[in-house]
This record gives C-alpha cells, structure tokens and sequence, in this order.
C-alpha cells in the first residue's frame, strides 16, 4: 500500500510520506497553530477521506477550516463533540455527526463505526469497490478529552480506536499540548502511537515554527522549518 | 416486570426483566447497541413507570432529541425525571472529594425518591464510575434497587476485555448481564448480544446476531436455518409454506416429481419469536452429498425433514444426519405427511434414525403454515435456551 503524503516536502522526499497503518503522534505548544497543521497533515488525498474527531471547533468551523473545494467535500466527514452541548436538538447529516459531549465515548464510537461505514457506502455509490478506502483521522484533541475523562478511560478509548486505525491501513493524528498534561500522561498515550511530530516555536522568528518527526522505525525528519500562508504551509530553508 | 421491547429477548427471559432486578448492558466499543436500553426505558415509561435517568454524559433535552427520531422517542413529563450533565458538574463543582460527590449524589437521588416512588433506574454509568469509583457507583443504585423495589437498567461502556465484564458481574450482583458485541462468529456484518448471567431463569450463554434496522431498531436473527433430510420428504413445500418470498431449484427428477438440484432460500412471512428467520433449502440425493455440507456449514440450526410413511428413505436420512451431528448444529426432527397413511411409528424412526429418547419429534404436514411454524419455534426454543441433546 502506498504511503499517505503530508504535503511536507523534507517527509515525503526523505521518509516517502507516512506508512499506512501509523498513529502519530502531534505534540504542540499552544499557539503554535498546531489546529491547522494537523487539518494540513489530514488533507484527504486524491484517493482518501478525512475524519475529524472534534472536541474544540465545531463542524461548521472545521468545513471552512479545511477549505476544499465542493467537488472534494464528500471526503471530509466530522464527528462534532461541542455543538450538541449548545444546540440540543441538532440533528445528525450524512457527514456530520454530533455527540452529547466530549465525554460520551459510547456515542463517539458507534459515530466513528458509522461513518466508517458511510465512507464505504460512498465509494462503493461511485463505482470504486477496489477495497476499503483510506482514512486519515485526525483527533483534535486529546488535551480536551483529558480535561473530561481521566487518562486511564482515554487511554483505553484510544487504543481501541489506534488498534483499528491500524488494522484499516489509515492513519491517525493526535494533537496534544505537552504543556497542559504532565509526563506521566504523555508517556502513556506515546504507548499508543508509532511516530511523533514535534512543533516548537522559532526563536528568531516568531512566524516559523520548526517541526521534528520521528518514526518508532527510526527514521527520522529532524528539522522542517515552517509557516502558514493562509491554508498553505510554506516550508522555510 | 418491565418489558425490554426487544421481543426475543423479552422470550428468552421469560417475558421481561421482574420489578427489583438489576441489569447491566454492557456494550462493546463501536457497536451500535444503545438501543437495548433505550427500548428498554421507552416500555418502562409507557407501561406508566416512574423513571430515573441518568445521563451524566449529556443534557436531557438532547438524549430525549437523540431519541426522537427512532422508534424509542418520547414526550418528556413528570414520569421521566433526569439527572444530567447539568447536575453531573454541579455536584462536581461543588464537591471537593469523591465522598462528598457520593454524598451529594445520595441527596439528589433520595430528594428525588421522596416526590414519589421511583420504578425503574436507568444508569449511564461510565462518566459517574469515573468520577467516584464503580463500586460506590453502582452502590448509590443497588440499594434502592433492593430496598425500594427499583428496577435498575444500567448501560456500561466496557473498554476492557469480557475479564473485565466478568469481574464486574461477580462482584456487583447483577440479575441480568447483557454483553453487546461487534461480529457474530465468521460472520462479520452482524452485531450480537449474549446473555452471560441471569439469576431468575436457566439460560446457557449463546451469541445471538442482532442488525439494526432503517428505522434504528433492533431485529435479532437467526441467519442461517437449513432444511435437510431425504430425497421427496417434503422440505422444499416447507420452505415454500413458511415463506413470504422464496426461491427454488427444482427439476423433475427420475421419480417424476420435482426434486431440489442446488438449494432453495425462503424468509418467513413473519419472524418467530422476535427473530428474523431466513432459511435455506438442501437438495437431499446422496450424489449432492458435498452442496449439503457446504450447505450446512456456519448453519445456527437444522430442520431435519423425512416422510414419515416412508422407512426406505430413512437409511439416506441416517447419512444427512450423520453430517449434522458431526458439525455439531442443533436440530429439530420435523416427520412430514402426518395426514396420510401408513404412518411410521416414533419408535421405528428412533430406531433407524439414532435419535436419543430426549430429541422430539415433530409430526406435521408441511401444507400446513401453523404447523411448520411450530416446528422453526421449537428449533428456535432450543438454539435460544436450551443445551442441546445430541
């Protein structure tokens, strides 16, 4: 199976983009636009879709957030964990389906289960019945689930849902702020994970952020240098 | 006695769940299985039921919204009392220790009691097991369950393994555990549910398929019943009586008569006793020995059809059986043409056919729907609760 492109020239070139299979890892300071790098680092490809699991924008946000043109629309699908907390009645669509709050795991999975199988039915609706689509899931992020649920519950959440990420050949993308949790909980959700992306800010120039991505495998992209030029990220010599 | 509303689970209890018991359902991750309590609060609540429902997990507005759209939807009213997410955080913000949290989550609860009798409890028990510990969790609800006559429905996210569930079972003293599990066997799409423990009837634990229907309810199944015996004994008639739609393979073979060449495939008009039937036809020559074993393979049970007027097909009959009980399928043994004459005694069928004293025979005429209705509800009877005979 061909490996998932980022989009970041250093990992594509150096390491062919990230095996299928993966769970990274996202670990950003606040501030560190780390939202939009990981909606860049979930950018469905040509062949893939985009799921959102969501504890901080709502799926209105998240559609403008990653910008894709109608014609691509239909690959991007959001399990929204915020907008039922305000709007009760709110009502599940096909590619957006809304949980109580962020500590309903119960809902979150059987959303999750569900648009996995909306995806399959959309492909198998266009004709495309070569095997099961490719997903990126991005988890945006676990710092709000650790703020409702306590690590041991979301540490056992998500290895069932990494498990499956990795038995359905997508990838997973877990944004997390190191600043808010404290080692014990970092090393524990590392368990979880096969790579890690590392942002920190650049001291000398507080629009670049530099990037580090180790592999479990070893391989490594020690330093990317970036910034955002509206959706686009810019990667700096 | 509070209904599930899932009538072949309702069947397997013995009709429902008695006032005062306690009952987990216990789902596994991913699985779309919310519905057995939620059909399980609809029946309470429209069999006039007091309830308590606790839904630390969201707000009453949306559970009640969530519900709306299924056939589980209900008009809120004075019957149906909640404590939600709103009530969670404010004990939660007020409460500097878990025992204070228990504390105040007692004063709710007995607040509550003291309005009127409560008759049934409905636990959404993970965010609340989280916050104070399962054990004093689930003491909050047993009490009153045993002193008050409260029946308890608790719903429990299991991200463990069934270890985890049994533990929790043989500590707790529930009446009923429930497990809700993705896959039923080989066969991946179905979902399945299976009652590991209930302490008011006799019930061996048995992975029941379940799917979820358009309209978001629960239809158990038994996917696969197959009807076999001899050639000429009457099976593809079965199939064709019971059935709303079927199809069939037949061909005039050298008796003359129609005889079944590959398989024939039937959904009954009506499902029995709660479970969506779908039933599949053998061809019953010896030479189409090897399509009834793959026939016959991942079958949940057997319809094992002969003439009853007819002892020569019998030795044929012996070698289909044979078969079945070497892949280890429960049966049932459906003697057909009872309205004609000459009719075999049971004895001689037991005799020719191996059949232990314990394994009933059913007389019937496959003409006659009511009778080989009987016959698919007596096999149910036996894959559903019972051990089998043979």
């Amino acid at each position: 199976m061909d490996p998932f492109r980022t989009g970041i020239r250093k990992i594509d070139e150096k390491m062919g983009g990230i095996l299928p299979g993966s769970n990274l890892l996202l670990l950003a300071p606040p501030f560190a636009d780390a939202e939009r790098l990981a909606m860049y680092l979930g950018q469905p490809g040509d062949s893939d879709y985009t799921v959102v699991i969501s504890t901080d924008q709502d799926a209105q946000e998240l559609v403008m957030a990653f910008g894709l043109p109608e014609s691509e629309r239909h690959r991007l699908w959001i399990i929204d964990c915020i907008t039922k907390t305000l709007v009760p009645v709110i009502a599940d669509e096909d590619q957006v389906k809304y949980v109580g709050s962020p500590v309903d795991l119960t809902g979150m999975g059987i959303k999750f289960t569900k648009i996995l199988d909306g995806i399959q039915r959309a492909e198998a609706a266009r004709n495309n019945l070569s095997g099961t689509p490719r997903v990126r899931v991005c988890i945006i992020s676990l710092s709000s689930f650790l703020i409702y649920t306590k690590l041991e519950v979301i540490y056992r959440f998500f290895h069932i849902l990494s498990a499956r990420i990795r038995r359905m050949n997508g990838i997973g993308i877990y944004l997390l702020n190191p600043e808010g949790v404290d080692e014990k909980t970092i090393s524990t959700l590392k368990q979880l994970m096969n790579g890690m992306i590392e942002v920190k800010e650049d001291a000398a120039d507080p629009t670049v952020r530099i990037l580090r991505c180790q592999m479990m495998s070893g391989e490594c992209v020690p330093s990317v240098r970036y910034r955002f030029s509206g959706s686009d990220l810019v990667e700096e010599p | 006695m509070i209904y599930t509303g899932i009538t072949a689970l309702d069947e397997m209890i013995g009709g429902g769940v008695p006032r005062g018991k306690r009952v987990l359902f216990s789902l596994a991750p991913g699985v779309e299985g919310q519905q057995f309590m939620f059909s399980a609060l609809k029946c309470a609540h429209r069999m006039g039921k007091r309830c308590l429902v606790i839904v630390p997990h969201t707000s009453a507005e949306a559970f009640l919204a969530d519900l709306s759209a299924t056939p589980y939807g209900m008009e809120a009213d004075d019957r149906l009392i909640f404590l939600d997410s709103l009530a969670f955080e404010e004990i939660e913000a007020n409460s500097r220790t878990p025992e204070a949290e228990c504390a105040a989550w007692k004063e709710q609860i007995d607040t509550i009691c003291r309005s009127g009798p409560i008759n049934a409890i409905f636990l959404y028990c993970n965010r609340l097991c989280d916050e104070i510990g399962t054990k004093h969790a689930l003491a909050l609800f047993f009490g009153r369950s045993l002193k008050e006559g409260a029946t308890l429905f608790v719903e429990y996210l299991n991200l463990y393994d069934e270890g985890h569930l049994d533990d929790l079972t043989a500590s707790c003293l529930f009446d009923l555990v429930l497990s809700i599990g993705e896959g039923y066997g080989n066969i991946l799409f179905f979902n399945h549910f299976m009652v590991r423990h209930v302490t008011w009837t006799s019930l061996p634990p048995r992975q029941i398929p379940y799917m979820i229907r358009e309209d978001s309810s629960v239809a158990p199944q038994i996917p696969k019943i197959v009807v076999t015996g001899p050639t000429d004994a009457g099976k593809t008639t079965f199939i064709q009586t019971v059935s709303e739609n079927w199809v069939s393979s037949d061909r005039i073979g050298i008796s003359g008569s129609a005889t079944t060449v590959a398989m024939d495939f039937g959904h009954p008009l009506v499902s029995c006793r709660g479970f969506d039937i779908t039933l599949v036809g053998t061809p019953g020559q010896e030479h189409f020995g090897p399509i009834i074993t793959h026939l016959l393979t991942n079958a949940t049970g057997v319809i094992f059809v002969v003439d009853g007027t007819r002892t020569e097909s019998l030795s044929r009959g012996l070698d289909i059986l044979g078969t079945v009980r070497r892949m280890g399928i429960p049966f049932v043994v459906a003697v057909n043409k009872r309205e004609l004459p000459g009719q075999i005694s049971d004895a001689t069928l037991r005799t020719l056919l191996r059949l232990s004293e314990r394994t009933p025979l059913y007389h019937l005429s496959a003409l006659n729907r009511e009778e080989a209705m009987g016959v698919i509800d007596a096999l149910i009877m036996l894959i559903t609760r019972e051990t089998f005979l043979e």
